[in-house]
């Protein structure tokens, strides 16, 4: 392993050195990765030239998955090892993913109900796991490609994905081994790829179809501000739609029941749905051909127009979440500037037609639709990373769905409204129903209805070491936090006392931090790699990490908040960690890196204060001044 | 220390404590604020400093969000005079208001089950939001220019519960038109 070159303490190491950042575009047909290389955001391809990566991992006895082309070329004769469109899967619950399963060859391990697995002949496979072999794959490109190890990473989801979704894709990134900066919406970061080529101000509705998910957003451009002002969409809707109702109406034209039943047929046909599905884009009529089991082969004539009524009900579908967006943007048709076409299935021209259509104005279709949600994404890694100043672009996101939690009757109480700005924070208060009750257990959903049922449970909080009083008298105020990713947090407080409630969150989805562990232990990724040795190696990265953010921050305004006494303490806790970092031991860097933590938490808020007073006080000389 | 802009929004965001305020100002102020303390400007910054951030980026939201919308804004401002419009154990309302919600909820069924129900949609929005402008204007005059006596807030109070009837009545009108669809 490389030496890490740690600065001494009291000098800064060079703030301008340039780190390696990237963005990634985790698609349910194609992914890709892209930096920003000399001022410009670029995609990166494999080493055959080709930028996108198919999203499909075949996995075999021999433990050595395939990734992307290979496994795509392989998924019509082994379709039952080769796990494609995992991201319609991530996130979900056995029972969630019904409608698709059906239309999956997989056989699923119905035994475990928390996150479902495909059977392989590598073992029961969760789209976590195929998601991380695609991001692994992804970062092996971009560290060939840049010749280094990447910092930190932003992952793009779809703007509609809940807390469940988000989760499993940070999830299947930190099983890849990769730092996630932030989780960026997606027609978010095709904004910013546009917005930012075009220096566009007004307001846009960016609409963005891909192979397996449906997103509108509508954002207001103004001076680097991308505000959000609604988002709609909906996770389960896409391009791989409109290619099942395509190859239905092909086994409809044949006329053969037994068909239908047959895997290797069907993935076949799909194929054939989606490659005529490209055709049209271009021509008039094409010619599908087809190899029936019996070894005849058939061809079918498929033309446009008999394509858009087959897939009608698809774009029909994305209209409602158009509407919807408007309505909560407090918006008319009128007042949106331009329509960002996102996604390839845009390319469909009734796609484009029935948009255009809708809201009656331009579609930007100028970036290429596959590419422009990976710089966008990119151009935010590299903003994060340090690369360049974030006085240039902002970025304000919303969180989708409502979040709720159940109160009597299966009802659901709303605590925070769905497109609320985020970060955000809402404080709710419990109380006890019992004599000194010292638990209680709070059910968080998201959602819309106003049944628990109809919504989707995230998780169960248990507030445990609430003091023992009287019924009713113990107030529990309970704050639900949603970061800049869009995940929630929970924390509990007892207001009369005082006392700090603990919380456990039992997640509804998803794995649990111990079942990541086991997996990373067990992963076949890692299987040459010492697991302590990666654990080390992170540590020493945060160590680093932290190190170098206080440092730079003494080095800004120490004299000015610290005293001496706080200062030479500070500094000792550098350089205690400092001394540990060339040690091998993963637990006392951990430890010291809270320890260093804790101890800048007086500096931090003291910094943090005299920034939002030195705003304040801007203001008001601005005032005397206009 | 963020406790002293928690008491007053308006102070965050540097301008003068009125419900007429001005949208834009409050709008530049808040870009600005966030510009300085959204979290991804603090990325690659301490633990602690990230974890202050996204408490001032929420605090930040909260406010704008309160500030922006005329029935949070005057509710906000009344409980900065010390009265609670959440209070549930008072329950009374104008009756020639509750007499106007049954005339509306009767009007949006008809719209539904009449020969035009978009036309007919659009006409009862355009009252909805007739009234609520003119509940708007009328806060505005009692918040900004008088220091009056209680009975003014009072009547303030009632007209900031008003206007969260008229905010689902409004609601309820845009789901029946998106039903149409």
């Amino acid at each position: 392993m490389a030496l890490l070159q740690i600065s001494e303490p009291g000098k800064s190491t060079n703030p301008h050195e340039h780190r390696l950042a990237a963005g990634i575009d985790l698609g349910t047909t194609n992914s890709l990765i892209a930096t920003v290389r000399s001022g410009e955001a670029i995609v990166l391809p494999d080493e055959q030239g080709r930028s996108l990566l198919p999203s499909v991992v075949r996995f075999r006895a021999n433990g050595n998955p395939q990734i992307g082309y290979p496994a795509l070329d392989a998924s019509i004769d082994d379709p039952m090892n080769t796990i494609a469109s995992a991201k319609r899967m991530i996130g979900r619950k056995t029972a969630d993913i019904k409608s698709v399963r059906d239309q999956l060859p997989y056989k699923f391990d119905d035994e475990s109900a928390n996150v479902p697995r495909i059977i392989t002949a590598d073992g029961p496979r969760s789209a976590i796991e195929v998601s991380a072999e695609i991001l692994t794959e992804l970062k092996k490109r971009a560290e060939t490609s840049l010749r280094g190890n990447l910092g930190g990473v932003v992952i793009t989801v779809p703007a509609y994905f809940d807390d469940a979704q988000r989760q499993a894709t940070k999830d299947a990134a930190k099983l890849a081994g990769l730092n996630v900066m932030r989780l960026l919406n997606e027609p978010t970061a095709a904004a910013v790829a546009y917005g930012l080529d075009q220096g566009s101000e007004g307001i846009y509705a960016i609409y963005d179809l891909g192979g397996g998910t449906f997103d509108v957003s509508i954002l207001r451009l103004n001076k680097g501000v991308f505000e959000v002002l609604a988002t709609a969409g909906d996770s389960a809707l896409g391009g791989d739609d409109m290619d099942r109702l395509i190859a239905e109406w092909m086994l409809d034209e044949i006329d053969d029941d037994e068909l239908s039943a047959n895997s290797h047929f069907l993935r076949q046909a799909l194929a054939a749905a989606r490659n005529a599905k490209e055709e049209l884009t271009e021509n008039n009529s094409t010619d599908v051909s087809l190899n029936l089991p019996d070894g005849s082969s058939r061809t079918i004539e498929l033309d446009r127009a008999t394509m858009d009524g087959i897939i009608a009900p698809v774009i029909d579908k994305t209209l409602l979440p158009c509407r919807r967006t408007l309505r909560d943007a407090g918006l008319d048709k009128e007042d949106i500037d331009g329509i960002v076409m996102v996604g390839g299935s845009t390319r469909v021209l009734s796609v484009k037609d029935k948009v255009e259509t809708f809201f009656a104005k331009e579609l930007y279709t100028g970036v290429d639709p596959d590419q422009v949600v990976a710089v966008g994404a990119a151009i935010q890694a590299d903003i994060l990373i340090g690369n360049r100043s974030a006085d240039q672009m902002l970025l304000l996101d919303v969180i989708p769905l409502s979040l709720g939690i159940e109160i009597m009757g299966s009802m659901v109480e709303k605590i925070i409204p769905r497109n609320a700005t985020i970060p955000v924070t809402r404080a709710q208060e419990f109380t006890t129903y019992k004599d000194g009750q010292t638990a209680m257990s709070i059910h968080v959903v998201q959602g819309e209805r106003e049944l628990v049922s109809d919504c989707r449970s995230l998780a169960r909080f248990e507030l445990r070491g609430i003091p023992p009083l009287a019924a009713g008298s113990a107030r529990i105020k309970v704050s639900f936090q949603v970061d800049a990713d869009g995940l929630l947090s929970v924390t509990a407080r007892e207001a009369t006392t005082g006392i700090e409630t603990q919380v456990d969150v039992k997640p509804s989805y998803g794995l649990t931090d111990d079942e990541i562990e086991q997996m990373l232990r067990d992963s076949i990724t890692f299987a040459d790699d010492d697991i302590h040795a990666r654990l080390l190696a992170e540590q020493r990265v945060e160590a680093e990490r932290v190190i170098l953010a206080i440092q730079s921050a003494l080095d800004a305004d120490g004299d000015k908040f610290l005293d001496d006494n706080e200062r030479t303490e500070l500094l000792n806790g550098i350089q205690a960690l400092t001394k540990l970092i060339a040690n091998d031991d993963s637990e006392s860097i951990k430890q010291a890196v809270n320890d260093l933590n804790q101890l800048s938490e007086v500096f931090a808020s003291r910094r943090m204060d005299a920034s939002i007073r030195s705003v304040m006080a801007g203001h008001n000389i601005n005032e005397f001044s206009e | 220390m963020q406790t002293t802009f928690e008491n007053n929004f308006f102070d965050l965001f540097g301008i003068d404590r009125s419900y007429s305020l001005d949208r834009l100002l409050l709008r530049d102020r808040f870009r600005e604020l966030q510009k300085k303390f959204h979290p991804d400007n603090f990325a690659s910054a301490s633990e602690q400093e990230r974890r202050l951030s996204a408490q001032y980026a929420a605090l930040i939201n909260e406010a704008y969000t309160t500030l922006s919308d005329p029935m949070q804004r005057g509710r906000y401002m009344l409980t900065l005079h010390g009265i609670d419009t959440n209070e549930v154990h008072d329950t009374r309302m104008d009756p020639h208001f509750l007499m106007q919600q049954i005339e509306l909820r009767e009007a949006l069924d008809a719209a539904r089950s009449s020969a035009e129900p978009i036309d007919a949609l659009s006409r009862l929005s355009e009252k909805v939001n007739d009234e609520f402008s003119k509940r708007e204007a009328s806060i505005g005059e009692i918040l900004d220019n008088t220091r009056g006596p209680d009975s003014d807030l009072d009547t303030a109070r009632h007209l900031v519960r008003e206007l969260q009837f008229l905010i689902r009545m409004r609601n309820e009108i845009e789901e029946t038109e998106e039903a149409l669809f």
